[in-house]
């Protein structure tokens, strides 16, 4: 009998987030497809590219990747830009707000768009390793994996960066250039002030290069730090730092995005 | 006090330094239709969003029965609400068809998964909206986007039903569909809060009104009472001829003398209007009266009898929507000329 109520409870509770993620999905699905097919030109071009090097089938991945990160910045800024502000800038929260709680309507769909963001960079991976499959043959290598499930935390953690921003921007398009100047140059510039021997885990110019780094079977054994006339250069973050850092973003910027909604007035 | 379904209580909204709502406080009854009116920037809208929790009061609060019967406020706790349906503003919907909206809207508020389809072909044939039903949301009109806003508020048959101008951009015939549904709804018991700046739809369907101006509750009760708390009950006389501009005074005063115990004693505060006046187009006299049916006979009867050699009446009655019209504009204009007056 409690058993039943605890399901019934739960059936109630996870429900119209349920339906929102779905709903989520069909109002998206065709930015999905548009950025589908650019995703697979994308990484067929790129594998395309790299493959006609001599080079060993981790440098081909970690080569494939390098500009992988600009689909994964574009792809996540126009899903997430106008997941909160879109609301309030096309009114559709006067209707939707008022029948369900703003953190079931923010979490359904976060959890749609990110699924569809994930995907894209599925796509990148699948067609990654067919290529790869076609240059080497078998046996491929199985660090693409750990790759792709690095991936997949940095892509939730911009993902709550970007919410962040759309929570309290006027409109989509302010948040995709904060987004796209803060990559390109505002953890750069933050790098350049702050302290060289502090590690730049707050950067994720800098935790995105574990996705790359990571493809190389000697990865444990490669040197972090290096140093040119006195200043200290990180050349990537190790695991647990780039997992605790992208964790703290996206516990951090989640947090304060529901807390924000809650309180924004429409 | 059982019979309450929503109540706000002292409500003040601020947005910085503009106070959009101050100190309102009124009831709406099971089973009532409640108009909201007055003029723009009235503060109906900013009510309206508070029920609806889109925004929330700087004081004071707002309660919904819930299931257990019992007022809860609405911004300490959301859950376990009589199920209510809101209309608020111009409805934008998302970039779906109309039944994948309505689908959504049904099962997040819990609608039977087995009725759904039936409830929302059944709207969109009773709004002819059916053939649209696979059609984007881009696609419809105005009138249609505000009829589908209408459905979407009602999808989830709502015990109180929030409506702000459901029959903008409605054709005719549609604001008279809206209507007569209002209607029927009140019939099956539910109860319905609705701002529109159409009086004489207000006048047709609701039980009481609010009269907002300037963010203060202004009136709160039935049209009659409301007539009659303003002294704007009106009477008008329709004569056969045309008065002679020289007998007119002569002949006011005299009526006034004759009928005025049946009037005002003191001229109308609120349209500073005099107890009679006389209007040479039509041509009849309008007496503003103090609103008892027993009045309004004896009246009547003065102006036949003791009047005859001055003129013939031909049509005497109690106009509906000069007079909320009256009220409405007038209210708003008594407020207005007091913050003039503060300028």
């Amino acid at each position: 009998m409690d058993r039943l109520k605890i399901k019934k409870y739960l059936f109630k509770l996870f429900k119209p987030v349920f339906q929102t993620f779905k709903f989520e999905l069909y109002v998206q699905r065709i930015k999905f497809i548009i950025f589908s097919v650019v995703s697979f030109i994308v990484a067929f071009i790129s594998g395309f590219i790299y493959r006609v090097l001599p080079w060993p089938q981790y440098s081909f991945y970690q080569s494939s990747l390098w500009w992988f990160v600009f689909t994964i910045l574009f792809s996540s800024s126009f899903f997430f830009s106008s997941i909160i502000c879109s609301e309030y800038k096309k009114k559709t929260g006067l209707m939707i707000i008022p029948l369900i709680t703003r953190q079931e309507l923010f979490v359904g769909k976060f959890l749609a768009n990110y699924l569809y963001v994930v995907v894209f960079a599925a796509i990148h991976y699948i067609i990654m390793y067919i290529l790869a499959f076609e240059l080497y043959g078998p046996p491929l290598i199985s660090t693409p994996l750990i790759s792709f499930a690095f991936v997949t935390l940095f892509i939730l953690a911009l993902c709550c960066l970007i919410s962040f921003f759309s929570s309290f921007m006027p409109s989509p398009a302010y948040v995709i250039i904060i987004i796209m100047a803060l990559y390109v140059f505002g953890f750069s510039m933050i790098q350049s002030i702050i302290d060289s021997s502090i590690e730049p885990l707050y950067s994720f110019s800098y935790l995105y290069k574990i996705i790359i780094v990571i493809n190389n079977p000697d990865f444990s054994v490669l040197d972090r730090i290096f140093e040119i006339d006195g200043t200290i250069y990180w050349d990537f973050p190790t695991v647990e730092g780039a997992i605790l850092s992208l964790s703290v973003y996206v516990i951090i910027f989640f947090s304060l995005t529901l807390f924000i909604f809650k309180k924004k007035q429409i | 006090m059982e019979n309450v379904i929503l109540q706000l209580n002292h409500v003040k909204k601020k947005y910085h330094s503009l106070v959009a709502l101050n100190d309102v406080s009124f009831s709406v009854n099971k089973h009532e239709i409640i108009g909201l009116v007055g003029p723009n920037g009235a503060g109906k809208t900013t009510a309206l969003k508070l029920i609806a929790r889109l925004l929330t009061p700087n004081s004071g609060t707002i309660c919904i029965k819930n299931i257990n019967g019992t007022l809860q406020d609405i911004h300490k706790h959301s859950k376990n609400l009589l199920e209510t349906g809101f209309l608020i503003d111009i409805p934008q919907f998302y970039n779906s068809n109309i039944l994948h909206l309505l689908k959504y809207i049904a099962n997040i508020r819990n609608y039977p998964k087995d009725k759904i389809d039936s409830r929302i072909n059944h709207l969109l044939r009773e709004f002819t909206l059916y053939k649209w039903k696979y059609k984007n949301i881009k696609t419809l009109s105005k009138g249609m986007n505000q009829k589908l806003g209408f459905i979407a508020s009602i999808i989830n048959e709502p015990e109180l039903i929030i409506l702000d101008e459901p029959q903008t951009g409605l054709d005719p015939e549609s604001r008279i569909k809206i209507r007569e549904y209002l209607i029927s709804l009140q019939k099956e018991g539910k109860t319905i809060l609705i701002s529109s700046h159409l009086l004489n739809e207000i006048r047709e369907i609701c039980n009481r009104i609010a009269i907002l101006n300037q963010g203060f509750l202004v009136g709160f009760d039935s049209i009659d009472n409301l007539e009659r708390k303003f002294k704007i009950k009106q009477l008008v006389c329709e004569i056969e001829e045309k008065i002679a501009p020289e007998r007119l005074e002569t002949l006011i005063s005299k009526i006034i003398q004759n009928i005025t115990k049946y009037t005002e004693q003191n001229e109308n505060e609120i349209t500073s209007s005099r107890i009679i006046t006389y209007n040479p187009e039509i041509p009849a006299f309008i007496i503003n009266y103090d609103g008892l049916r027993e009045s309004k006979s004896k009246i009547l009867e003065t102006l036949s009898h003791n009047f005859k050699d001055d003129f013939v009446v031909s049509t005497f009655y109690e106009p509906k929507l000069s007079q909320i019209e009256k009220l409405y504009s007038q209210t708003a204009a008594k407020d207005q000329n007091k913050s003039t007056e503060f300028k």
